[in-house]
């Protein structure tokens, strides 16, 4: 039976799956049953306007196991997972789609990758049952220049199967479409990353709810992950370094203004794009300060995070109950 | 009457902030209206003390009337802190709010308790319109824009006659002129609103044109309610959007200046064009560094920003 305090939270995001739901529940009990584990499972209703809402309602009265966190109306994929973190209550907290191309028997094995000591472990779907053109060479691309932007090279960020501690995702601020980027939002934290191999199913019921028009939102969604990532790291740096572009440029063209002073030409071009980059550069600068200034008045502290994933090593017998915490540490 | 209506206790809310029309007659009109609508019924006018008039008139009122309240605010603040002001004062479960001149015929106001429903708002048109063809095309326009913008249909969002369930003004936040954007502040919250068409009132039919700064305040408004609703987390969607526009144009004209220089040999350094497209590239990307400044001050202060709403949690308790 389950009690107030599981170990480990299952979280799936429901929208419009009246057909996956049930074979989702029976699934997950299925791959986690077997286990000695005592996990709960919370189903959220991200506004569905099909029957979800009537099948997970019958799914609650038989299983003691089962939540449904049911939304006024519909929200998104990132603040259907949030409000699941919020109200898990494990320690251990595990994401997966809900529409059956996740499968829940990679739930043990990445559990026990979790206890050889990291904080996060990412499924990585290496056999994607998707169309090629469409979804997978589009994804290929997209998480590598995600890797490389960000600095946290993952294989695979849009896969949802993902295994946390939960203390450090519920002190992460999650918002927007950021599920596409929880590995490189924790490294903020320090985070240590594995990625392992997940199995992959095509789509079983209803249909595909992402197209190709997500390119340019991904693109400026990156850009404000790098932003906030080096913000967090070093407030004024960010822009600092951004301000050096104009200000070289502007540097540049004051050569061109001083060969036309010289020569007796009309400078009065040259004089404005000097200015102008001039200009352009120390607004940037100054931004850099402005986000200074933001981020010390703002909740979201470094310090604290920092202590959320650092160990501990003591000489006395500590009485922490992590147990795989510990030889994790003895280890390093 | 009151059979078919189910409201235990109602506040009748009237922001006397504007436009006002004979206020003491309105109260006694719509006094014997709503009287019937429920047993428990309360009226709070809220007014500015700028108005020393119709502040002395309410005085009056009130004090031959007990189940009447006042709230005397110090300036005007727009009438969405009135009527948040009223609302904090408010004991009721429904909140009826009546404008403090006549927009629809007091006598059909029941159809809101009547058709509310499952909905959190009702939201009063005025249809059939008994006022000039201008008076409908200012109404229609702004309705249309709004439609177009925020991809939410209303068809009389300038009424200001609604019924609201208490809970929506509890956790509503709205200011200034944002009154009558309730609608969509509340669906972003979660709450569902319906109109229901009443008689607009003949008091109301009369031509209104206003000063070109009342035209441009109501664009500015509109424009803040979808940043507000649209935007509200990815302020980098809204600026990103310019910037990058900014940005293309500049692109393509700094490509048109090199071609030139390359093929027709026309030199650049001394074309004002240069400077004009220059400043579109440092206006584009000074807009998307304003966006990312917005990022960093959701990101950093995200922990009381909650995006959903949870209807209700089905499942084991503890």
């Amino acid at each position: 039976m389950s009690t107030p305090s599981p170990t480990l939270s299952v979280i799936v995001p429901l929208y419009n799956e009246e057909e996956s739901a049930m074979h989702l529940h029976k699934a997950i009990h299925e791959a986690l049953d077997p286990t000695d584990i005592d996990y709960e499972i919370l189903f959220v209703d991200d506004g569905s306007k099909d029957l979800t809402v009537t099948v997970c309602n019958k799914l609650t009265e038989q299983d003691p196991r089962l939540r449904l966190v049911q939304f006024r109306r519909n929200y998104g994929q990132t603040p259907a997972m949030a409000a699941g973190i919020d109200n898990a209550r494990g320690s251990i907290l595990v994401t997966m789609d809900g529409d059956l191309q996740n499968d829940p028997s990679d739930i043990p094995m990445m559990l026990k990758k979790l206890e050889e000591g990291y904080d996060i472990v990412v499924g990585w779907r290496h056999k994607r049952q998707d169309k090629l053109i469409s979804r997978k060479i589009p994804s290929v691309i997209a998480n590598k220049l995600i890797g490389s932007v960000t600095g946290v090279p993952i294989k695979d960020n849009g896969c949802s199967l993902k295994v946390y501690r939960a203390e450090i995702m519920k002190e992460m601020p999650f918002y927007n479409e950021m599920h596409r980027f929880i590995p490189a939002l924790l490294s903020v934290s320090g985070t240590r990353i594995a990625e392992v191999k997940v199995k992959h199913h095509a789509r079983q019921f209803g249909e595909s709810k992402y197209g190709l028009s997500r390119v340019y939102k991904v693109l400026l969604d990156l850009l404000t992950m790098k932003t906030i990532l080096s913000v967090v790291n070093q407030p004024t740096a960010w822009f600092g370094k951004l301000s050096l572009v104009p200000f070289m440029i502007s540097f540049l063209c004051s050569f061109f203004l001083a060969d036309k002073l010289v020569s007796g030409d009309n400078i009065v071009i040259s004089a404005a794009i000097t200015l102008i980059f001039l200009s352009f550069g120390a607004f940037m600068l100054s931004l850099g300060f402005l986000c200074e200034l933001i981020y010390q008045k703002g909740d979201l502290k470094i310090n604290r995070l920092a202590l959320l994933t650092a160990r501990v090593l003591r000489s006395s017998p500590n009485t922490n109950s992590n147990n795989f915490q510990q030889e994790a540490s003895n280890e390093q | 009457m009151s059979n078919n209506i189910s409201v235990k206790k109602l506040s009748v809310i009237v922001p006397a902030c504007e436009r006002t029309d004979e206020t003491g007659m309105l109260f006694a009109e719509y006094k014997a209206y709503c009287d019937q609508l429920s047993n428990d019924i309360e009226y709070i006018y809220v007014v500015s003390a700028e108005r020393t008039e119709l502040t002395a008139e309410l005085k009056e009122i009130q004090a031959q009337n007990s189940d009447m309240k006042l709230i005397i605010l110090n300036r005007n603040y727009g009438e969405a802190t009135a009527i948040q002001a009223g609302f904090s004062h408010a004991t009721g479960d429904y909140i009826l709010t009546l404008p403090p001149y006549k927009q629809v015929k007091t006598d059909e106001l029941s159809k809101l308790f009547e058709n509310i429903g499952d909905f959190d708002i009702a939201l009063a048109k005025r249809w059939p319109r008994l006022d000039s063809k201008s008076n409908q095309y200012q109404t229609r326009i702004f309705n249309k824009t709004l439609q177009k913008l925020s991809g939410q249909k209303y068809d009389d969002i300038g009424c200001g006659v609604r019924l609201i369930k208490s809970e929506v003004l509890k956790e509503v936040f709205m200011y200034g002129d944002q009154w009558r954007f309730l609608p969509l502040l509340s669906y972003q919250i979660g709450y569902h609103s319906t109109e229901i068409e009443l008689t607009q009132a003949g008091e109301d039919s009369h031509k209104r044109f206003y000063s070109p700064g009342v035209y441009l305040r109501r664009l500015l408004d509109l424009l803040t309610i979808i940043f507000l609703t649209k935007f509200n987390k990815k302020p980098l969607r809204f600026f990103g959007l310019i910037g990058s526009s900014s940005i293309f144009i500049s692109i393509i004209g700094l490509l048109y200046l090199t071609f030139e220089k390359l093929v027709l040999d026309i030199g650049m350094s001394d074309r004002p064009a240069l400077v004009l497209y220059s400043l579109f590239l440092v206006l584009g990307c000074q807009l998307i560094a304003i966006g990312l400044v917005g990022e960093t001050v959701i990101f950093t202060h995200s922990k009381d920003l909650k995006e959903y709403r949870i209807k209700k949690i089905i499942g084991q308790r503890d």
